[in-house]
């Protein structure tokens, strides 16, 4: 056998969630490179991560590197050699470039006649010494953002042992002030004897160790599954970012459920889940109807054996937390809303806006404005609820917990200001399921922020975004896209920010179109269909269903929209050169078309023109754009047979005008020119196909 | 089950064979054990430095009149540092809770990520908050910067919350009822200071005149800096800290101020740091 696997396991104390699997990805990375440079062949390779490991296996490692071969060319013969054939100065000067041997010179025969060869054979070396000599530098390599110091070394967390095998031979190597070993330990350090870097992962396992992170997950979701009884759930698909923490939190993750007294389902439930997730770091179940029942689970490291006292012990401290927010919200619910609104007052704002009460105003005030333009029937209910969205911010219950924001307003404004179920002024803080107040609310809010601090001079740049402003910019646009109404950004801009200078409110424009690229970018519809969008930008849903309406008829029927975006870029390259030429726009005069096909392409123009506009105006975009396809024909009998720059000025400038007209038409779309060719528009389409299915 | 007092007991007997010097608590007000010199000051020195004791620890903020079951305006923290911190801290750190009786293998102890930071005192490191059954009972700590100062010594700081690890063992909802010893409970111990004190943070402080005080404070310390006084400075800047949590907890403090006076007390703490840093390297403190 000359081949091996290889293991290499760094133990270490317990790592922060997101650097585990990125850790041992680039211990991983660095070590296949590592063996691709050294000429060391292998099969493939595997990386590990839990809370306190970061381990690779590399198999069917070959025992020894490749054997290779260097040839360099030096001066000729005449000049390398003085009397006795000693080496002469320039043949030293070439071994010595090249750190070779005088012995590995040979003289060979070249078209140009004899020259001096340097034929240096490097023979092949033993894996084993190879590791032995550079692993510690190649696990010094990986370099992470987030680190910390101990003695001499810096890594995310210490790391405290060292496993390093080739086959079952465990390679002595000093790393991190450490002896490596086959040992490789468990929760308490106790050890754990690795037999080879085949068995690593069974080894482990035995010791109730699931070293691999899709495993555990595996594991977790079923025991998540099994832990509580229909009609009882676990409503799992929200629970992703609780599942991925505990993932990476325990390395053996068993699930257990338990009650709680069912006196604090007075408190809303929504209080109740955020105790439970963000502070317990437990599961809640709900029951048949999708409510808050008064049982969770809770998920431990190991062994279950003692599950009925570390049960009241969870118990215990998830009640005591309902406790706290019992009170939070028993002196939050003495005020009403509205009598936290003086409040805001003492809270300073950044920026343009001296505290959050004249940014409340201010929000309370264009919201009205919006409400008026774009929802006039809905301005009472708006102008009540705009003014209010900070209102809870002085409140206990979000000062504990800032995810309440908007969640504690609503349940405070319930029954008096809005009625019961009326969602309105949550939806327009966390902007879920808008509805046309809550946009209008909440586009009011995300436009004074932005206004707040551009206006101030305050813009985030690529690194650096402090107050979160992308994040700003990306409502609206959530806002823009998912509400039931167009809103036009310009229109918005005027109602707005009628108090900054038009140089802010071009600039937050702009900001607003970058982030929109990236969004449209991110939207697996190709980036050059969004590219061509992008133009469309000033109503972004508008954007982004023509947008879509590209990217499907792409998909559905690829030659016809190769064959429209051919005769777009034909129809924009002839009025390109017209321009350049210094020929002045026209208008089409009917009388003037002589030829069949231009009197054609006239009539299909006109018919199409209107039936565009009118699928437009109904936001019907496939259908605009299949209309639009329907110009083909002519076009091209329109393109072959008649000559568009004709002696006669007059022929010439009225084609070119009906030319002008077909590429406005066109430019309802966007900019087809921004759409790659035929051949790399497929290719684009299918690496599209593919980052959807990751 | 074990008394509060003899959790104390256990874990000063621990860590004194662990070789940390028992220490006592400073007779200032303060919202750390972190900020007893034992810690603060102490790990500037040179050499090996360890240390455990019981700190009374004050945050007016969390007040809560004596009658919540959980939340104390001062609670008690048993606090090891450690420097430099040792190759087997965590291992150290477990053994600690087997000697108070926790059963490793049965208990679910979890390491989770937690950066601590005290930003007035211009420090920071990389932890995590250990839990136990779901408890947050410990805050364990590899110290990256003080004073706004790289620690050339990494240390290792564990701060244990003491009415928690006590409400663990005996069992109980709340920590009045916890047994101090074995004839008198916590509540019997603390309750009244719990709600005078909640009443007289919350509703009676006089913010204008502490925030004057802070003032005073202030001018001492440029003074005693001046006078290469790092010791009686560092006292000032206790109680310039303590006062300036009192006026916050009464919500005296608009942001800017608030950051403003954060900052200043990180750069007080960084010049009487530096002013230490020389006069105990220089040889001039008694070791």
């Amino acid at each position: 056998m000359n081949k091996c696997d290889f293991l290499v396991e760094l133990w270490t104390e317990d790592l922060p969630v997101p650097v585990q699997e990125e850790g041992a990805l680039k211990i991983e990375s660095a070590l296949t490179d590592f063996f691709k440079r050294q000429k060391i062949s292998f099969s493939e390779s595997k990386h590990f991560s839990s809370p306190r490991r970061l381990a690779v296996v590399v198999f069917n490692v070959d025992k020894f590197s490749k054997p290779e071969e260097t040839v360099v060319k030096g001066p000729p013969a005449s000049l390398s050699f003085v009397e006795n054939g000693q080496p002469s100065a320039a043949l030293k000067g070439f071994v010595k470039k090249y750190a070779g041997d005088l012995a590995d010179v040979r003289v060979r025969s070249t078209d140009k006649g004899e020259y001096v060869f340097l034929e240096m054979r490097k023979p092949r070396r033993d894996t084993e010494d190879i590791i032995r000599s550079n692993i510690a530098e190649v696990l010094y390599s990986v370099k992470f953002e987030k680190t910390m110091r101990w003695a001499k070394y810096s890594f995310p967390r210490p790391v405290r042992n060292l496993v390093v095998m080739f086959g079952r031979k465990s390679l002595r190597i000093s790393c991190f002030g450490i002896n490596s070993s086959r040992m490789s330990r468990g929760f308490i350090a106790e050890n754990i004897k690795i037999t080879s870097p085949a068995e690593y992962e069974t080894n482990l396992k035995r010791k109730r160790i699931l070293a691999d992170k899709l495993n555990r997950k595996d594991t977790l979701l079923k025991e998540l599954q099994g832990a509580v009884r229909k009609p009882y759930k676990i409503e799992i698909e929200k629970m992703e970012n609780l599942v991925d923490e505990t993932v990476g939190t325990c390395e053996h993750p068993r699930a257990l459920a338990c009650d709680f007294n069912e006196k604090y389902l007075d408190i809303p439930a929504e209080f109740l889940e955020s105790t439970l997730v963000s502070n317990q770091k437990c599961f809640p179940v709900v029951d048949a109807q999708g409510n808050l029942a008064d049982k969770f689970v809770l998920v431990i490291d190991g062994d279950s054996s003692n599950a009925k006292s570390v049960k009241a012990n969870y118990r215990r401290c998830v009640e005591a937390r309902f406790e706290d927010t019992a009170f939070f919200w028993a002196s939050d619910r003495k005020k009403a809303l509205t009598d936290y609104y003086d409040d805001l007052k003492l809270i300073n704002c950044q920026g343009k806006f001296k505290n959050l009460y004249e940014k409340a105003e201010r929000v309370g005030k264009d919201a009205v404005k919006i409400a008026r333009e774009y929802a006039p029937d809905e301005e009472k209910k708006i102008s009540l609820i705009a003014k209010l969205l900070y209102c809870d911010i002085p409140t206990k219950m979000v000062a504990e917990f800032p995810d309440m924001h908007g969640i504690a307003g609503q349940y405070l404004a319930e029954g008096t200001l809005l009625d019961k179920g009326d969602k309105t002024l949550r939806e327009a803080v966390t902007l879920f399921n808008l509805t046309r107040a809550s946009s209008v609310c909440g586009l009011s809010d995300r436009l004074n922020t932005l206004k707040s601090f551009f206006s101030s001079g305050i813009s985030p740049t690529t690194s650096k975004d402090p107050y979160g402003l992308k994040k700003t910019a990306d409502e609206v646009l959530k806002i823009a896209v998912s509400s039931d109404i167009y809103f036009d950004l310009r229109k918005l801009f005027l109602l707005v920010f009628d108090d900054v200078s038009a140089e802010v409110s071009q600039n937050i424009l702009i900001f607003l179109k970058d982030r929109f690229s990236v969004y449209l970018e991110k939207a697996h519809i190709g980036k050059d269909v969004a590219a061509m969008a992008i133009d469309k930008y000033e109503v972004p849903k508008k954007c982004l269903a023509i947008a879509d309406a590209l990217h499907e008829y792409r998909g559905e029927d690829p030659e016809s929209f190769g064959r429209i975006v051919q005769t777009a870029k034909r129809a924009d390259n002839i009025l390109k050169q017209a321009r350049a030429k210094g020929i002045k726009k026209a208008a089409v005069k009917e009388e003037l078309f002589y030829e069949n096909e231009e009197k054609n392409l006239f009539k299909e123009l006109c018919g199409t023109k209107d039936a565009v506009y009118e699928k437009l105006s109904k936001n019907d975009y496939s259908g605009a754009l299949k209309d639009l396809g329907g110009l083909k024909k002519p076009l091209d009998a329109f393109f072959e047979k008649v000559m568009i720059m004709a002696k006669d000025e007059n022929i010439r400038d009225n084609r070119l005008a009906l030319v002008g007209e077909v590429s406005v038409l066109f430019s309802a779309f966007g900019k087809f020119s921004q759409i790659l060719g035929t051949s790399s528009a497929c290719e684009a389409a299918q690496t599209d196909k593919k980052s959807k299915m990751q | 089950m074990k008394n509060l007092q003899e959790i104390i007991l256990k874990l000063s007997s621990y860590w004194a064979d662990a070789g940390c010097l028992v220490a006592q608590p400073y007779d200032v007000e303060k919202g750390a054990g972190t900020f007893n010199p034992m810690t603060f000051l102490k790990i500037f020195t040179k050499g090996v430095w360890r240390a455990a004791y019981v700190e009374p620890s004050r945050r007016p903020q969390d007040g809560r009149y004596g009658e919540n079951p959980f939340r104390l305006y001062k609670h008690l923290q048993f606090q090891v540092i450690m420097k430099p911190a040792p190759e087997d801290s965590r291992l150290l750190y477990l053994k600690s809770l087997s000697t108070l009786g926790i059963d490793l293998k049965k208990h679910d102890i979890r390491f989770l990520e937690d950066n601590w930071e005290s930003p007035s005192l211009g420090a920071w490191g990389r932890g995590w908050e250990v839990r136990c059954d779901g408890l947050e009972i410990t805050q364990f700590t590899y110290f990256q910067q003080a004073g706004g100062l790289d620690l050339p010594d990494v240390p290792v700081e564990l701060t244990y919350g003491l009415e928690r690890i006590a409400m663990f063992f005996a069992g109980k909802k709340s920590v009045y009822d916890v047994d101090w010893s074995d004839n008198v409970k916590y509540g019997a111990v603390r309750r009244e200071e719990e709600r005078q004190f909640s009443r007289y943070y919350f509703e009676l402080v006089p913010k204008d005149e502490l925030l004057e005080i802070c003032e005073f404070y202030g001018r001492e310390i440029d003074k005693l800096i001046n006078a290469k006084l790092s010791l009686p400075a560092y006292d000032c800047l206790l109680n310039f800290s303590h006062l300036f949590n009192v006026v916050d907890a009464r919500g005296g403090l608009d942001h800017t101020s608030r950051t403003a006076m954060i900052k200043r007390m990180k750069n007080y703490a960084n010049s009487i740091a530096k002013l230490y840093i020389e006069q105990t390297q220089a040889g001039n403190e008694t070791q």
